[in-house]
């Protein structure tokens, strides 16, 4: 298991430099310049070329790809174009908020999800199952921007109960924006969750556990949750990763100073530092997600675990005959 | 055994979690400098309320003046800092810092006698050696490089004059010297700040730094040592970031906030202020100014009679109407009223397809032709009323939206046949526009007009501080421009300060830089 | 006189699709006594597993039902058992062995831990420390070595498995032991091992079994007595000599001939022409007489009734000598 671990985080490192070098050459062969956009009307030729000069724009291709990764990989982000304020620093910054929306939007859809999940698969085609299915298919069909604003309207405004932006009241300010960030993914985790505990709960070590004797609620939590939770579990994983780069709607409604939006600017800036360093910090996340995700289905499915400790690297024990 | 480890897992999982919600609310390293911000009583009479909250629609750069790039930069920047002139509540330029301002005979040397006992909200005192410090590091930035060009040298003549010397005459310093990126720094606390002395600003304006949660809120509170003149009845300000628009108007419709700057409350939301009591809406329109270029290097364009064909064929009230929801004044020039070298004799080009029809006719295109408007943005909307309106003569435009990044390159490229673009003034003066404009190697001349006459005409308004003659040059450039026509004046878009009716904005600022400090909340 | 540990009388099981209604079990009535090895034998499609589910009550529960009849086991109904009755019967009185051993194992519990399930399901005073020494016990009298309980099922051959799967059944030493099919899905040789140690648990433990299979090897082997099922009911049922040595109805005939046979020099299998009918749409009368060689006008109205004959049972109007068609 160990080696497993190991083997990838080395299989990440390539991965990485190979994002960036793609990042970096889509920003250097799309039209924009960012020396324009910082001079503005006060733009002469020379101007340009002396800004170019400081910002060290006038540098071959290769030359300053190979600096920005020597210097990312000392951790050494870099500073904006047009401040010169260091990337490092804001990103060090916005990282926590982006986090914890991330985090808070996957569990507040876990944790509604799954026993809504559940109880569908369970109480199949009964009240619950249809008021599931509906809900999942009106959540999914909200778009971000519009749920946001909806919240905003009706629990900011006219209820007062929640901030309508910023993260200044702690824990309070994330409620709404989780609320629209986890809006879609609920809805797929409860219909995954349905799918796969239908699927589960007509196998036939299920059929054996209640030839044991056991109760319903034993059935399912020991025996039908732990085998169905295997694809939700990718799903959680795929989408953690989703949210890390894409919560930008949900910061950008409801303000809230993420990575998202640090993106976003550095995108329509051309602000190379800002954008790699964004990509590198949300790439790594991502990575590390879909690690820990392996590493939890080792846990859950046995089966698993010893496939990733077959992987080639460890010599199968041939057992000596006695 | 095994449940034993899937528990610790979890403990660890959970532990992990709850870490990142206490540390990561985003408030963990407030950049806090001096007196703490007292906390804003929203909802308390308004007779009582001493501080002020103000909706930001992004967040600033940085709070050294000279880094500054957008409006929200200069508003920050102006509670905080003062420059040797300023702009009056009439929009004239003013001495501030400094007591008298002199101008030479041969139009070279500016001198400045620096007001006395100007204490800086470190407790320095203000002196000359500090715009001596503060123009250093101006000359440093190679953002300043053009303007230095002009000043041969600076310095100061005794502990309380400030000289500049030019090399040529340029008038348009002055407004310069009154931009936020000129203000005057104490060169005591920059140098001892070293890099980050910024988280510390130090100025001379009626407020400083108390707090700045990065994308959050900046908190200014009173500079208790102020003595420019009375301490502002506003004892502290909370700039809240929104960065969406809805956002920023729901924001102002529940309180959260009082008062929204800048560009103001969006367009298309403005009106339900407007229409309440509760709320005032201060409209401005001389500050940016919407227009159609024509490529004048480029067939058909580089023809005259096409050019004024498309101009008679555009329907201003109807873009102002449907584009910008009546919120703009059109525009018969490149200048409004309110910008100096405005000239209300001399008018644009009416309203008149048939006309138009004729003239095209005329130039030899009777079945019209083709042609593609770059722009950049939410202009799409304007681009495809025109659109429309050129339809009606022949000619079939396709509109292409691009970022300004992507924008600015093509158009360098030369490579275009029109398009359609905003700009705003740095300062009320004409030259602002023209000069960028028109001017023949100017990067963001976006029409290839090149007119030595056009460009003399921009280096004596620049050198020349006779407004008498300053005014009939531009009278001059401005009938030029609309004799040779390549760019067709569209409107002037209206930013609003929209604010909650018991606090008191004694004027419309120009610029829309507001001062804080002339604010008072209403008994 | 043996003690009767399960009687089943007239029992009818109905499996309701969208489609149709499918008669899985129609008037099926069988006895088994305490201590005795009953075998139900039949093709697929009987009706057989369906039985064994019936009994322990778990029919999948939207679609199947019993419309009829009566389970009585040790005295109780289990019909009219409560739920919770029935969980404590499951398992701990009746224990049931299924099909494929591949599947019937919970893919991420380890062997022990499934055992130690059945243990902990019904007998909440033994601690833990008790229940791992049973479960060790259990692994060693199936034959596999206690110190693979902490290994997953996957980890295991099938034959293995299955070994497993019986010990979680007589983990709680049930009175009766219900197997369908236990040995169908393994090999052979396998085969024989694992019926040899079902046969000496059965004689240790002195649990029933009711075996359900379509091997009658393996019947000859394991039972006592026999009941042949065709079509949902029971139309032969007698003692293993009974049925080997003197089949009745034409079905069992044609079964036995159809056994190839060392001995016989013949080329030819004997099959019996003809496919079980569809359960949705049963013919009137005997549900064999499209097959039967023997067929009489009677059979194509009348379902036949029981004829016994000193405990051997068939249901078939060849037997009736007293009937004649009015």
């Amino acid at each position: 298991m160990l080696k497993y671990i190991v083997r990838r985080l080395l299989i990440m490192l390539p991965i990485i430099l190979g994002i960036i070098f793609i990042v970096f050459s889509i920003l250097e062969f799309t039209p924009g310049d960012p020396v324009s956009m910082i001079l503005g009307q006060d733009a002469t030729p020379e101007l340009i070329k002396l800004k170019r000069e400081e910002l060290g724009l006038n540098k071959p291709f290769l030359t300053r790809y190979i600096t920005y990764v020597l210097d990312i990989v000392r951790g050494d982000f870099g500073t904006m174009y047009a401040s010169g304020n260091s990337v490092g620093e804001a990103i060090a910054r916005r990282l926590p908020v982006t986090l914890e929306l991330s985090i808070l939007s996957i569990l507040l859809a876990v944790i509604v999800g799954i026993p809504l999940g559940v109880l569908s698969a369970v109480k199949q085609y009964s009240i619950i199952d249809i008021f599931s299915i509906l809900f999942a298919m009106i959540l999914s069909a909200m778009p971000g921007f519009w749920l946001g604003l909806m919240l905003i309207l009706i629990f900011s405004t006219k209820l007062g109960l929640f901030p309508s932006f910023g993260v200044g009241d702690g824990l309070i300010s994330f409620i709404l924006p989780c609320i629209t960030l986890s809006a879609t993914y609920t809805a797929v985790i409860v219909r995954m969750t349905r799918s796969c505990m239908l699927e589960v709960i007509n196998q036939d070590y299920v059929r054996t556990a209640r030839a044991k004797g056991a109760t319903e609620s034993h059935i399912i939590g020991k025996h039908a949750l732990r085998n169905a939770m295997l694809p939700v579990l990718t799903t959680v994983g795929m989408y953690f990763g989703a949210l890390m780069g894409g919560a930008v709607i949900a910061e950008t409604v409801f303000s809230l100073p993420g990575l998202g939006t640090l993106l976003v600017s550095g995108i329509t800036a051309k602000d190379t530092p800002t954008v790699l360093g964004c990509v590198t910090v949300i790439a790594t996340s991502i990575s590390l997600i879909n690690l820990s995700v392996d590493v939890a289905y080792a846990y859950i499915d046995p089966r698993i675990k010893a496939q990733y400790a077959s992987m080639g690297l460890v010599k199968v024990k041939v057992r000596k005959r006695k | 055994m095994k449940h034993r480890r899937h528990a610790v897992l979890i403990a660890l999982v959970l532990a992990f979690l709850t870490l990142l919600t206490a540390c990561g609310t985003g408030r963990e390293e407030p950049i806090e400098s001096g007196v703490d911000g007292e906390s804003p009583t929203t909802g308390v009479s308004s007779g009582s309320r001493t501080d002020l909250i103000i909706g930001l629609s992004t967040d600033i750069l940085s709070l050294d003046p000279q880094a500054g790039l957008a409006s929200n930069d200069f508003n920050v920047h102006m509670q905080i800092y003062g420059n040797l002139l300023k702009y009056d509540e009439n929009g004239q330029i003013v001495p501030y810092l400094a007591d008298v301002f002199e101008i030479s005979e041969d139009e070279l040397v500016w001198t400045f006698k620096i007001k006395q006992g100007v204490l800086f909200s470190n407790g320095e005192e203000l002196t000359a050696d500090d715009a001596v410090f503060t123009f250093d590091r101006l000359s440093q930035n190679t953002s300043f490089a053009g303007v230095f060009a002009y000043i041969a040298e600076y310095s100061a003549i005794d502990e309380y004059t400030f000289e500049i010397r030019l090399n040529k005459p340029y008038f348009i310093l002055k407004y310069l010297l009154a931009d936020s990126k000129y203000a005057i720094l104490n060169r005591e606390a920059v140098e001892s700040g070293g890099e980050n002395w910024a988280n510390d600003p130090v100025g001379t304006g009626p407020y400083k730094l108390s707090e700045w949660s990065t994308g959050e809120e900046i908190v200014l509170v009173r500079n208790e040592a102020y003595n420019l003149s009375e301490l502002p009845p506003i004892e502290t300000i909370h700039y809240k970031i929104i960065t969406d628009a809805n956002t920023m108007a729901v924001a102002l419709q529940s309180g959260d906030i009082d008062f929204v700057g800048g560009t103001g409350i969006a367009a298309s939301l403005v009106s339900q202020f407007a229409s309440n009591p509760d709320y005032t809406v201060l409209f401005s329109a001389n500050s940016a100014y919407e227009f159609l270029n024509l490529n004048t290097q480029k067939a058909p364009f580089d023809n005259l009679v096409v050019r004024q064909a498309i101009a008679h064929a555009i329907d201003k009230d109807s873009i102002i109407l449907m584009a910008a929801e009546g919120n703009g004044v059109k525009a018969d020039t490149q200048l409004a009223d309110g910008v100096f070298g405005y000239d209300s004799t001399i008018e644009g080009y009416e309203y008149n397809p048939e006309k138009a029809k004729e003239l095209l006719t005329e130039a030899g295109y009777a079945d019209g032709f083709s042609m593609t408007i770059y722009t950049v943005g939410a202009r799409i909307n304007i681009c495809e009323i025109i659109q429309s309106q050129l339809a009606e003569i022949g000619i079939n435009v396709s509109c292409e939206p691009l970022d300004l990044g992507a924008f600015l390159a093509t158009i360098s490229s030369g490579d275009y046949d029109a398009n359609m673009m905003g700009l705003g003034l740095s300062y009320p003066e004409g030259e602002s526009l023209l000069n960028p404009m028109f001017e023949s190697s100017s990067a963001y001349n976006w029409c290839g007009f090149t007119s030595a006459e056009i460009d003399e005409l921009i280096l004596a308004v620049q050198s020349s501080g006779d407004d008498e003659y300053r005014q009939e040059c531009y009278s001059e450039l401005l009938t030029i421009l609309r004799d040779d026509c390549p760019q067709i004046p569209l409107y002037y878009s209206m930013t609003n300060m929209t604010f909650d009716s018991s606090l008191n904005v004694p004027y419309v600022p120009v610029l829309n830089l507001y001062r804080v400090e002339d604010m008072s909340w209403k008994s | 006189m043996s003690e009767i540990l399960l009687e089943i009388k007239d029992l009818e099981v109905q499996y309701l699709t969208m489609d149709a209604t499918i008669r899985a079990v129609n008037g099926l009535s069988l006895i088994l006594n305490r201590g005795e090895t009953l075998g139900v034998v039949g093709e697929t499609g009987a009706g057989k597993t369906t039985l064994a589910l019936s009994i322990m009550q778990l029919l999948p529960k939207k679609i199947g039902r019993i419309v009829g009849g009566c389970i009585e086991f040790a005295g109780q109904s289990l019909l009219n058992a409560s739920a919770k009755a029935m969980r404590s019967v499951r398992g701990d009185e009746i224990a049931m062995i299924f099909q494929d051993p591949m599947t019937s194992l919970n893919p991420v519990m380890t062997i022990g831990d499934q055992i130690a399930e059945m243990i902990e399901l019904h007998s909440t005073d033994k601690n833990k420390k008790e229940i791992s020494v049973k479960v060790d016990e259990l692994l060693e009298v199936v034959g596999i070595p206690a110190t693979r309980k902490a290994e997953y099922p996957h980890q295991f051959s099938g034959g293995m498995r299955q070994r497993v799967v019986i010990a979680i059944a007589l983990a709680c030493n049930p009175t009766l032991l219900i197997a369908d099919e236990p040995t169908t899905a393994l090999d052979v040789t396998i085969q024989a091992q694992v019926l040899e140690m079902m046969e000496d648990l059965k004689t240790r433990l002195n649990t029933s079994m009711l075996l359900i299979t379509h091997d009658l090897g393996v019947v000859a082997a394991m039972c006592d007595s026999v009941a042949v099922m065709y079509a949902g009911r029971i139309i032969e049922y007698g003692t293993v000599e009974q049925i080997f040595d003197s089949p009745r109805h034409p079905y069992t005939i044609g079964l036995l001939n159809a056994i190839p046979n060392l001995e016989n020099k013949s080329h030819r299998l004997i099959p019996i022409e003809g496919l079980m009918p569809n359960p949705a749409l049963l013919p009137i009368g005997c549900s064999f007489h499209p097959r039967c060689k023997k067929c009489m006008e009677i059979c194509r109205r009348q379902n036949p009734i029981n004829f016994d004959d000193a405990g051997h049972r068939v249901a078939c109007h060849l037997y009736f000598s007293n009937t004649e068609d009015t």
